[in-house]
Formats: structure tokens, sequence, C-alpha cells
């Protein structure tokens, strides 16, 4: 075992539209584009990197007012 | 009751949020967006260009320049929390070798899954996805077969078809019969994966061309389809020596 890997998750399926969020729709490059830019960079014999960003969902700003409660069994004793 | 300052996994608004913060910061840094294709952007600089798609969380991106490349993950790596994963190698699926003779991007291991998913690791291979002239109906010869594994096998073939354009006809054939398969088109489908398994490791090579331009191609058959009469038209476009849409 080297690590353990948690993460903290929201019930989303809760979530009503209009009331909890409006726009979720987020756009990926599709494959024609990126087939486009291999074409491209063998053309030029440019080298494509990649990266990825840690915990991306984590860094989003929300536009509404969400809130959400504690799950079960992490209150302290007496609370 | 706590409220959100931040989005958190498991929000349905959390990709979109994500994409806000990066395409806002992109825009306030002199990018432009793509008018045609949202998730890409581009950097101008004087006779240099920098290019970054964006795949969700993944970013890839490439330049006319060394430094600019360079600078770009820097800057990145301070703005966002990020992993370099230097140059593009494997990116969702495909296998992208970038050497001087160009760029090869194939979908071997994901071919080899496919073929493990459908239970052929082991079958004969043969020369071609379909037999020629094959004429397939809606209501074809033989039982109902499993639709759902049909579907997710229809399904799976399509996603081949990113390297592989030469199966789009045979896969486009089998998926119109997805609603209620047949024997008939179960044996089609067999066959496409009969071949795949023969030619694992094909994929798209990208060169250098002394006539870098686009060229497209199409034609149609007249009124193939035995159910609707209705035609089956095909496109083929190149940049330069190889094929991308």
């Amino acid at each position: 075992m080297e690590r353990y890997k948690a993460r903290l998750v929201v019930k989303g399926y809760k979530q009503q539209k209009g009331i909890d969020y409006d726009e979720v729709f987020a756009p990926a490059t599709r494959m024609e584009t990126i087939r486009l830019l291999f074409s491209l960079a063998a053309q030029h014999g440019w080298r494509i990197q990649q990266m990825d960003v840690k915990s991306a969902f984590l860094n989003g700003i929300l536009e509404e007012e969400v809130y959400i409660e504690q799950g079960l069994g992490y209150m302290r004793r007496g609370e | 009751m706590l409220k959100l300052k931040k989005a958190l996994y498991g929000l349905k608004q959390a990709p979109r949020a994500w994409n806000e913060r990066i395409d806002t910061y992109f825009k306030k840094n002199g990018y432009e967006q793509c008018p045609y294709e949202y998730a890409l952007y581009l950097k101008r600089y004087k006779g240099d260009v920098l290019f970054v798609a964006l795949y969700v969380d993944d970013l890839i991106f490439m330049g006319s320049k060394v430094e600019l490349v360079e600078e770009f993950k820097e800057v990145m790596k301070k703005e966002f929390e990020m992993t370099d994963l230097g140059i593009m190698k494997y990116f969702l699926g495909l296998e992208v070798d970038q050497s001087t003779t160009g760029i090869f991007v194939s979908q071997k291991r994901y071919a080899e899954e496919l073929l493990m998913k459908a239970k052929m690791s082991k079958c004969n291979p043969v020369s071609t996805p379909m037999e020629p002239g094959t004429k397939l109906s809606k209501n074809g010869e033989g039982d109902k077969v499993d639709a759902t594994r049909y579907r997710s096998l229809v399904g799976s073939l399509r996603y081949l078809t990113n390297t592989r354009p030469n199966l789009m006809l045979s896969v486009g054939i089998t998926s119109r019969f997805m609603e209620e398969p047949r024997y008939s088109h179960w044996k089609a489908l067999k066959r496409i994966l009969r071949y795949v398994k023969g030619t694992m490791s094909f994929g798209l090579l990208f060169t250098k061309s002394d006539n870098y331009r686009l060229t497209g191609y199409s034609d149609s058959d007249w009124c193939g389809d035995m159910d609707d009469r209705k035609s089956t038209a095909g496109y083929v476009f190149f940049m330069g020596n190889t094929t991308f849409t």
C-alpha cells in the first residue's frame, strides 16, 4: 500500500435545474480538431505537449448559491 | 448547512465552473478563442503562435517556438496546480508517437481491449471489414441478438474510427441496426472485429507535405438502403497527406 486516496463529493443527483444550477455544459475539443492539430504539428515540425490540472473541479468558481450538508459520521461527540 | 464557495466533485455545474475559470484566465491573458471550436485557444506573438486545446482538465498545446511553449508551462503551473506530462504520448486512448518522420496516432491498446470485451482475442483475422456487396436490412435474417451487447460493441468500434477512418462505412452500416439487431447484423459486426484483429497497429501517420492544403472527396451510392431507399454519402478531407475527417 503506497497511499490512501479519498475525495469529498457532493450528491449532485439531488440538485434541481434552475434552483441549484443553471448551465452544466463544458466544451471539450472535438477529435477532428485534435487530428487537425496533429496535422499542423507534423507540417511545421512542432512537438505537442500535454499537461493536466490536478483536482480541476475544485478550482471552479460557483455562480449559483449552493448549500450542502455534512455527511453522517463526521460529528464530534456531544455536538 | 454549509454554503459552498467553490465547486466540488459531484456538483452538476462543477465541469462548467471549472471551464469558466480557465476560459476567463485565457481571455484575460491575450488568448483568442476559436469561434468554431470553443475549447481551442490561440495566442499570437510577432510572427509566432501558440495553440492550446482543452479537454476538460487535460491540456494539449504546441507552438512555433520552443521558448513559448516552455514559458506557457511555467505560467500555467503558477496559476493552476498542474502535472506536466511532457511530450504527448497517450491521450483519451490515442497512442501518439512523435518522431522526425511525423506523428503516428493509433489505438492498439484500445483495439486489444475491445477484442477482449468481445471475447475475440484469438479470432482469425480477415483482410476486409465487410464483404463486398453486403446488403443488410432492418428486418434482417436470423433471430434477434442481445441488443445491449451489440450496441456496446458498435459504440466501441465507433471510438476506434478516431484513428481508423477506413472503418467508418462498415461501422456506420452496423449502427443502423442498433434498435433491433439480428443474427445477420451480428455476423457483420463480428467480421469488422476480425478485421480489427488483423490490423491492430494501423493508425494515422501525419507527415510534412509539399502541398499542404485542404482537399476533399465525396461519393454517394444511389438509394442503397434496402429499407427506406436513402442514399449513403461519404466524404474524406485531407490536410496535406493525411486525412483528418
